[in-house]
């Protein structure tokens, strides 16, 4: 079970308080009587009791930070000793049996990587993946990099190894010909994809099909890719209307909380979404040497194809196989996804 | 052309000079008839006689003093420092003395002396003769300082100090006396400030000062075997130095390593990387490495000595790093 800490309601008139710091980290045990943080309102200093025994599977705000009474602030994981591992990190259970998210998950994932103990998370759900300078690169290849308008991030992202060097940009920023283009396809049905949007649709709970698609196409990647940054997928829609998303790691965040975000970020692999429409396939001139994967629905069936465009030069065969295989068992089995 | 020795090209610089300027005048310890423990300066005094060359007591700052005040009054003395280690105790003839006289007499006085001595390690003689020292005097202004790598610098170089009516350091790596090498027959000046490309090359710069010339060109040959073009960079005077050679050869190569028989620590090797990463910055695809001698005295050892000193496989071994794009950690 999952203990929800919120921000205690201490005075009539409080309607917020202040984190002056807290005593555990995530991924810390702790008694119900503990202190795990200290407050301030405007009339005293508290100290708080976690209020359950378990692993502190998450800090949501940072010392520091000002939180209205009644929001969440940490969460504990009262039956974590059971899955606490060596070093104490916590394994929190991702799913209720079925293979459906908790429509009331609303924590950050909990996937059994192991967590940082000694990180807080940020407050909300501010996402900085990479600063501007986050990544490791020569300076000539940023020069470069700047020059040709290459985004060093996209480099990063598509598996490029820190630091990166002027070879990396140039290789990146020469044309990719028609020649050099690989293409890769394959059929999958989509009949799994399909239950399982229903099924959560039975239980009240809309999954967003595009987020799903997107989901899919990042844990794909980055298993093809054995990527541990964030992979961000551009999802274009192609029918009568066209619309473009991004979504940043959606494989991490949960099919519900999949969102699209709004900042035009480097993508990863790029997928055309043409199952609503009466379109095979579709592929943009000029050439950006980022993996893509086209989404197209055959006449009458259920089965979906899948065309995945890439150069060998960034993305070798055996990456290519891996991932379109993935994406296509996922659609297939989403529980393999969940799961 | 012909094929002297590096010991050779020294003595021949300096009687061609004493013989087309009667001021030049030559002095230091052991000059004359003993032609130093080198033996560089033998069969000079039998020909200019012990007027021009002369014997002095042992006496660093002693004769020093006397070559400055000489200079400043109308000669143009070459002084003899038998170990550069002696520099030590000459610092305030050289540095505060001669480097500084033009400038204080408001231009009235100038110094033109040339200040020969040695640097450089493995020839077993421990801490106190082992040293080499330019940093210590490139770092004053108002004085030049020469490294001359082979015979061909070595005269050339030595010449052109000599003609110089500023003060001029020249350091001669006291283990390249017998190497040899080819030089014009005829009159042979090297510009003070002009560094040379000894060897062209893509794909990373090497910088090497002296006898690391050498080092640096047989790690480009190591290099070169394995399909890594190495440029070697001889900056022939460390003042004032050739920054523009230097950085042309970065801007082309994007990598550069600092070679150096000084000690690494505040050496000329700093200096040198510090110039291309400054000016050179968006060029650079790996970082600036510097090898000097260990930061440690000397020591007499020949086993231990000889590790103090860049190698030219350890020159090649950080070239491969630089060019392979590894994660660069200076030790």
């Amino acid at each position: 079970m999952r203990h929800e800490v919120i921000m205690p309601k201490l005075g009539m008139a409080q309607d917020s308080g202040v984190i002056l710091s807290w005593l555990k980290s995530a991924g810390d045990k702790v008694e119900a009587d503990e202190i795990l943080m200290e407050i301030e309102t405007d009339k005293a200093t508290v100290e708080v009791e976690a209020g359950a025994s378990g692993i502190v599977a998450a800090l949501r705000a940072e010392a520091g930070a000002e939180i209205a009474v009644g929001e969440i602030v940490a969460f504990i994981e009262t039956d974590a000793d059971s899955h606490a591992v060596e070093g104490g990190e916590a394994t929190g259970p991702l799913a209720e049996p079925g293979g459906l998210p908790r429509a009331d998950e609303d924590a950050p994932a909990t996937k059994s990587e192991p967590r940082p103990r000694e990180t807080p998370l940020p407050p909300a759900k501010k996402d900085v993946p990479h600063a501007p300078g986050g990544v490791l690169a020569s300076p000539k290849a940023r020069y470069l990099a700047k020059a040709s308008g290459i985004d060093l991030r996209r480099l990063v992202r598509s598996g490029v190894p820190e630091p990166i060097h002027a070879a990396d940009v140039r290789s990146a920023a020469k044309p990719t010909t028609v020649s050099d283009e690989a293409v890769l396809a394959a059929a999958a049905s989509e009949a799994g994809l399909n239950a399982m949007l229903e099924l959560a649709s039975d239980d009240g709970v809309e999954i967003e099909r595009s987020a799903a698609l997107a989901a899919f196409a990042a844990a794909a990647f980055r298993s093809a890719k054995g990527i541990d940054g964030i992979v961000s997928v551009e999802l274009v829609a192609v029918g009568l209307d066209v619309s473009r998303r991004h979504f940043s790691d959606p494989d991490r965040a949960g099919l519900l909380k999949a969102a699209a975000s709004s900042t035009a970020e480097a993508a990863s692999v790029v997928v055309y979404d043409l199952t609503g429409t009466r379109f095979d396939d579709y592929r943009p001139g000029g050439q950006s040497g980022i993996p893509s994967l086209t989404v197209s629905r055959s006449l009458g069936g259920d089965a979906l194809h899948l065309r995945l465009r890439f150069t060998e030069r960034d993305m070798p065969l055996r990456s290519a196989t891996a991932f379109l295989d993935g994406f296509a068992s996922r659609l297939e089995n989403p529980v393999r996804h969940i799961l | 052309m012909k094929e002297i020795t590096f010991s050779n090209a020294v003595n021949e610089a300096i009687a061609e000079e004493m013989r087309r300027d009667p001021r030049v005048i030559l002095l230091g310890e052991d000059v004359a008839e003993a032609g130093t423990p080198f033996k560089i300066l033998s069969g000079l005094v039998e020909e200019f006689g012990t007027d021009r060359v002369v014997d002095t007591p042992i006496s660093e700052p002693g004769f020093t003093g006397i070559a400055v005040g000489a200079a400043m009054t109308g000669l143009r003395p070459v002084v003899d420092l038998m170990f550069g280690d002696f520099l030590f105790l000459i610092m305030d003839q050289l540095c505060n003395q001669a480097a500084k006289t033009h400038y204080m007499s408001g231009g009235k006085l100038n110094v033109p002396m040339v200040l020969r001595t040695n640097m450089g390690a493995t020839r077993r003689s421990a801490a106190q003769h082992s040293q080499s020292l330019h940093a210590l005097v490139a770092h004053i202004p108002g004085l030049k300082v020469c490294m001359p790598a082979t015979a061909y610098e070595a005269k050339g170089l030595l010449k052109s100090a000599i003609r110089d009516d500023n003060p001029v350091v020249v350091f001669e790596d006291k283990m390249s006396y017998q190497e040899k090498a080819q030089i014009p027959e005829t009159e042979h000046l090297i510009p003070l400030g002009k560094a040379c490309v000894v060897r062209e090359g893509t794909d990373i710069t090497l910088v090497g000062t002296s006898s690391m010339v050498q080092a640096a060109a047989a790690a480009a040959d190591l290099l070169s075997d394995e399909g890594i073009s190495a440029e070697v960079i001889d900056p022939r005077t460390i003042a004032p130095l050739d920054e523009e050679t230097i950085l042309a050869s970065v801007r082309k190569t994007s990598r550069a390593i600092v070679i150096d028989e000084g000690h690494r620590n505040c050496g000329i090797t700093a200096e040198i990387a510090a110039r291309i990463a400054e000016n050179a910055f968006y060029y650079l695809d790996a970082p600036v490495q510097r090898l000097g001698a260990m930061d440690v005295p000397v020591p007499f050892s020949p086993a231990l000595e000889d590790l103090t000193v860049p190698t030219p496989e350890l020159i090649a071994d950080c070239a491969r790093k630089a060019a392979k794009g590894e994660l660069f950690r200076a030790p």
